[in-house]
């Protein structure tokens, strides 16, 4: 019993984790159809400044705060000044985030080395409690909290507010959404923004357990890939849904057989490509 | 003058090219030769997938694929004790086309940026797959050890020197093959398919067949790069697989000129020359090249990419 | 038109000897050292350690050996083979390097050993551990400072059985062949003893989350002595966290792989890792006069603890260098060369260091404790077993 309790409480920490990545890279791609290879990248120079930013100040707000703010900057520069340019000509737009990709990964090696690290968890949260017979980190119930906390902040946000109406209508039909006077490129940097906040707050928070390191980047967007594919692409229920699948699958998977554990993250995506490509949740290509 | 006018002339600088091709060898180190061997397999590949972006408008973001399949095929036909350079070569095109039949069934349901994303995906299940498969394909620790085939005739590949000719044949001859497609029928409607699939739908082709046996194409093609490289590099791992790749071909093709003939075959020769002379100047020669990336995107982006253009249709 | 005129004149640049090398020109005759590390990438630490080690020694000399100088050339191999592979052809072709030497991933060094063999450039390998390149693909070229696979992981072993009373062990090590290479090690000699493997688990490289492995680990609580562990990098880092997180730690005592537990680690581990043990080449808590200064003049300079990286890339300058003054500088003639370099012994920080018959090194190897001192973590000696090679088996 508290093996199955154990295991699903760390899925649903991994799940949440991954929820913050892809939400980000499912709303870019959904509104503005680039597939941001640079995604990772986020979560990568998050990390970075907060773990300097922690260091300094040993304030894991602080850290999140100012790290979260400093991706948005990249991000709305990057979409502003980059992006922009190529409106409507995804393939530039995909190769320019890949210049990006090598850019920030080869600044954050040269500024923080390439030694891998591990942020220092929040001072209320570095111990670890008893369920039952079974220690569990206590940090992980934070991500869990926090996942669930921006889940539904989103879900508000894409619900109830104008912003977000004009999101949803954008992902479903982007024609529309120009004829309707709406200033797109404006909806379009606070998208990108509004994703590098995301992956901004996933760094933070997978900083503790999944560490930061050269090529963190890479894995994260392939995770976020995964998830996307799975639960469709262009809608963040999807992505809730997608992340909660794959971190719970991934989880058990190793544990129950754990000779197959890189096959519980692919064989699910295989079979959505090959039965509905768009994901459980995404819509139909035209 | 006299010599500004040859210099001038229409035929000068591809005979230069052609001479410096043709005595490679006999002017320069096996380090050169070898890097040109590299370009000339990386322009296969780049021409390979030009099928699918430059004449199709078919924007591949996971073309590693049929590469990669081809390039472990290679790897355990070798290792199996197979070296009988036909017989594998036909059978890397084979499985190129095999996996292009696959996955083109599965991507070509989608257009665009979705396009983009499946095969992208598809690619990364490949790469899953060589990753963690470790008893069959010893995971990112790859097949080492792989000998230069036999082609018959008495003649040794294993000096890059002969292995080097022996590539620019094969060059040559994709070359030439994919000059007859892409100038045949076939290959005009894949071009007004690139232009306008509606057009093409209404004057009565049959557009998903079209694009699908260009799909095919491409990945009988790119599986000949890929057999080539592990015959070059005698190792074949999960990186054959890699976003990287499939991106660094996209480039080739933005550097070079999509569309074009000998497009593809220049860009693969930059990037080529590109990576290698950058590391030999600065550790920091990722940057530099991420730089570089962005910057020719953002001034040279070429008017064929227009295609790509949502909403053209 | 524009770009075919572009490719001529970067294949110019190329081509010239002047660019393109990140060493400096040097002066009459000097020796030139052609040196290949990936400095991209997940192992990019390990290379930029492993240089800083091996340059280290070469400015402790001067730059020069028995009065000529060195030049010392440094290439990015990217951990990837074909890359290693083309680098390597640079350096002696393009450069003419007349010793090649670095090399931490084993894939580069198995791509490189046919071309070196054959244009006869010695190969100093100065981390690869890849067992094969000193037994069944051993060349009279290439040579191991650092260890093979195995080698310390069969004194661990031993140690393991002999001085820790274990009797049952579960291994649980990273899914790549130096995981298998070194597993294979210790297991070779604790079970020679009579221990027994009850379990072997081995996650992916990379592997985010260990707490799926670590509630099976759990389920052995009481029913094995130790948990053999071998991960390094990021690995480490979240293993050795995670094992402290799950409440493992003082339920079931590891006994590491050096790597888990290298001083690269230690400050994103800190209490996690604190009173754990590991068998090492080296350790830095060695008293030996040699590695305090070492260690001492390490920190001063670059500021960061040298590990065993660091220590492996110091090494292998020195044997280069104590090889060329036997030869009185004169490299050109290699077979001297080669025979002075296969009998250089020096007193290195890890202790006394030479090379078997196969060219691999033989040294003593260590067993460490992480401890704190003055808010800082590092290891300190607990014992050491010597003369470790890799063929090492123990006395029962």
């Amino acid at each position: 019993m508290a093996f199955w309790i154990i295991q699903t409480l760390n899925g649903l920490s991994f799940s949440m984790m991954l929820f913050l990545v892809a939400a980000g890279f499912t709303l870019i791609f959904g509104l503005m159809k680039i597939i941001n290879i640079a995604h990772g990248s986020f979560y990568l120079l998050s990390a970075y400044i907060g773990l300097t930013i922690l260091r300094a100040t040993d304030s894991f707000l602080l850290a999140m705060i100012a790290s979260s703010a400093a991706v948005v900057v990249v991000g709305i520069a990057m979409q502003s000044l980059f992006l922009r340019r190529f409106y409507m000509q995804e393939l530039q737009q995909v190769l320019l985030t890949f210049g990006f990709v090598l850019i920030i990964a080869d600044l954050c090696l040269w500024i923080w080395g390439g030694n891998p690290m591990a942020l220092p968890k929040p001072s209320l949260f570095r111990g670890s409690i008893w369920i039952g017979s079974v220690v569990f980190p206590s940090y992980r119930l934070l991500v869990i909290l926090v996942g669930i906390v921006i889940a539904v902040g989103l879900w508000i946000f894409q619900e109830k507010t104008k912003f977000g109406a004009i999101v949803r209508a954008g992902v479903d039909d982007e024609e529309m959404l120009r004829g309707s006077g709406i200033n797109i490129q404006m909806v379009f940097v606070g998208v990108f923004g509004l994703g590098a906040l995301l992956a901004g707050i996933g760094g933070m928070i997978g900083g503790p357990f999944v560490g930061v390191f050269p090529g963190v980047d890479v894995s994260m967007l392939l995770l976020a890939l995964v998830v996307v594919i799975i639960g469709g692409v262009g809608s963040l229920k999807g992505a809730f849904l997608g992340s909660l699948f794959v971190g719970l699958v991934d989880n058990f998977g190793k544990a129950l057989f754990p000779e197959l554990s890189l096959f519980t993250l692919f064989a699910p995506m295989a079979i959505i490509l090959a039965i509905r490509p768009t994901g459980i949740f995404g819509k139909i290509e035209e | 003058m006299k010599i500004a006018e040859i210099i001038k002339g229409r035929y000068f600088l591809p005979s230069l090219v052609a001479v410096l091709i043709i005595f490679l060898p006999f002017l320069f180190s096996s380090y050169y030769v070898g890097l040109a061997i590299q370009i000339f397999i990386m322009a296969i590949f780049a021409m390979s997938l030009d099928i699918l972006v430059g004449h199709t408008g078919l924007p591949s973001m996971g073309h590693a694929a049929y590469y990669g399949v081809a390039g472990y095929a290679t790897g355990f036909l070798c290792l199996a004790g197979i070296k009988n350079f036909w017989f594998v070569i036909v059978l890397g095109m084979g499985l190129g086309g095999l996996g292009a039949a696959f996955f083109g069934l599965l991507a070509l349901r989608t257009r665009g940026p979705y396009f983009m994303l499946i095969t992208l995906a598809l690619s990364q299940v490949l790469w899953g797959i060589a990753f963690k498969w470790r008893s069959v394909t010893k995971g990112d620790d790859g097949l080492p050890g792989i000998g230069r085939p036999i082609i018959g005739l008495g003649i040794d590949l294993k000096p890059d020197f002969h292995f080097y000719y022996f590539t620019v044949i094969i060059f040559l001859i994709v070359l030439v093959s994919l000059f007859i497609l892409v100038n045949s029928p076939f290959g005009y409607t894949l071009r007004g398919i690139r232009e306008s699939e509606s057009r093409m739908k209404a004057l009565g082709y049959h557009v998903w067949l079209y694009k699908y046996v260009g799909f095919i194409f491409a990945g009988i093609y790119a599986g000949i790069s890929g057999v080539l490289w592990v015959y070059y590099s005698g190792f074949v791992n999960p990186s054959y697989f890699s976003v990287d790749l499939s991106v660094k071909a996209l480039l080739m093709l933005i550097l070079g000129g999509a569309g074009s003939l000998f497009g593809p075959s220049i860009g693969a020769g930059i990037v080529v020359l590109l990576e290698n002379l950058v590391s030999g100047f600065t550790e920091r020669w990722s940057l530099v090249l991420g730089v570089v990336y962005v910057t020719v995107i953002m001034l040279f982006s070429e008017g064929i990419f227009s295609v790509f253009k949502r909403g053209k249709n | 038109m524009r770009k075919g005129w572009l490719l001529i004149i970067m294949s110019v640049f190329l081509f010239s000897p002047v660019v393109g090398s990140r060493g400096t020109a040097g002066a009459a005759e000097p020796i030139k050292i052609g040196y290949m590390a990936p400095y991209v990438g997940v192992f990019a630490k390990f290379g930029s350690d492993l240089r800083d080690g091996f340059k280290f020694y070469l400015d402790e000399v001067g730059n020069k050996a028995a009065g000529r100088q060195i030049i010392f050339i440094d290439e990015d191999s990217e951990g990837k083979p074909e890359v290693g592979l083309v680098k390597a052809k640079k350096l002696v072709e393009k450069d003419r390097v007349h010793i090649l030497a670095g090399i931490i991933s084993s894939g580069v060094a198995y791509a490189v050993r046919d071309y070196v063999t054959e244009k006869k450039i010695p190969l100093v390998i100065t981390n690869a551990g890849a067992t094969k390149l000193t037994q069944e693909q051993r060349s009279p070229f290439i040579f191991r400072t650092s260890f093979a696979n195995g080698q310390q992981d069969r004194a661990g072993g031993w140690y393991a059985y002999a001085k820790m009373g274990a009797r049952k062990v579960i291994m649980i090590g990273s899914d790549y062949a130096a995981g298998h290479e070194k597993g294979d090690g210790f297991k070779k000699t604790f079970t020679f003893m009579g221990g027994e493997i009850v379990e072997e688990i081995y996650p992916p490289l990379g592997t985010n989350d260990f707490a799926p492995y670590l509630a099976k680990i759990a389920n052995y609580v009481g029913k094995v002595d130790r948990v053999w562990a071998f991960f390094a990098g990021s690995d480490a880092i979240r293993f050795v966290n995670q094992y402290q997180e799950y409440g493992l730690k003082e339920k079931l005592k590891l006994f590491c792989e050096e790597g888990v537990l290298d001083e690269a680690n230690l400050p994103s581990q800190q209490d996690a890792a604190l009173g754990i043990e590991s068998y090492a080449r080296y350790c830095i808590g060695y008293d030996s006069p040699e590695n305090k200064r070492f260690v001492a003049e390490y920190r001063k300079k670059y500021r960061y603890d040298p590990g065993a990286l660091s220590e492996g890339g110091y090494v292998g300058a020195k044997f280069i260098v104590k090889a060329l003054e036997a030869v009185k500088g004169n490299i050109e003639n290699q077979d001297a060369f080669l025979k002075a370099l296969r009998g250089v012994k020096i007193e290195a920080p890890r202790g006394p260091v030479r090379f078997d018959e196969y060219q691999n090194v033989i040294f003593n190897t260590f067993i460490e404790r992480v401890e704190k001192a003055g808010g800082k973590y590092n290891n300190v000696v607990v014992d050491i077993i010597p003369n470790v090679d890799q063929y090492w088996m123990p006395k029962k």
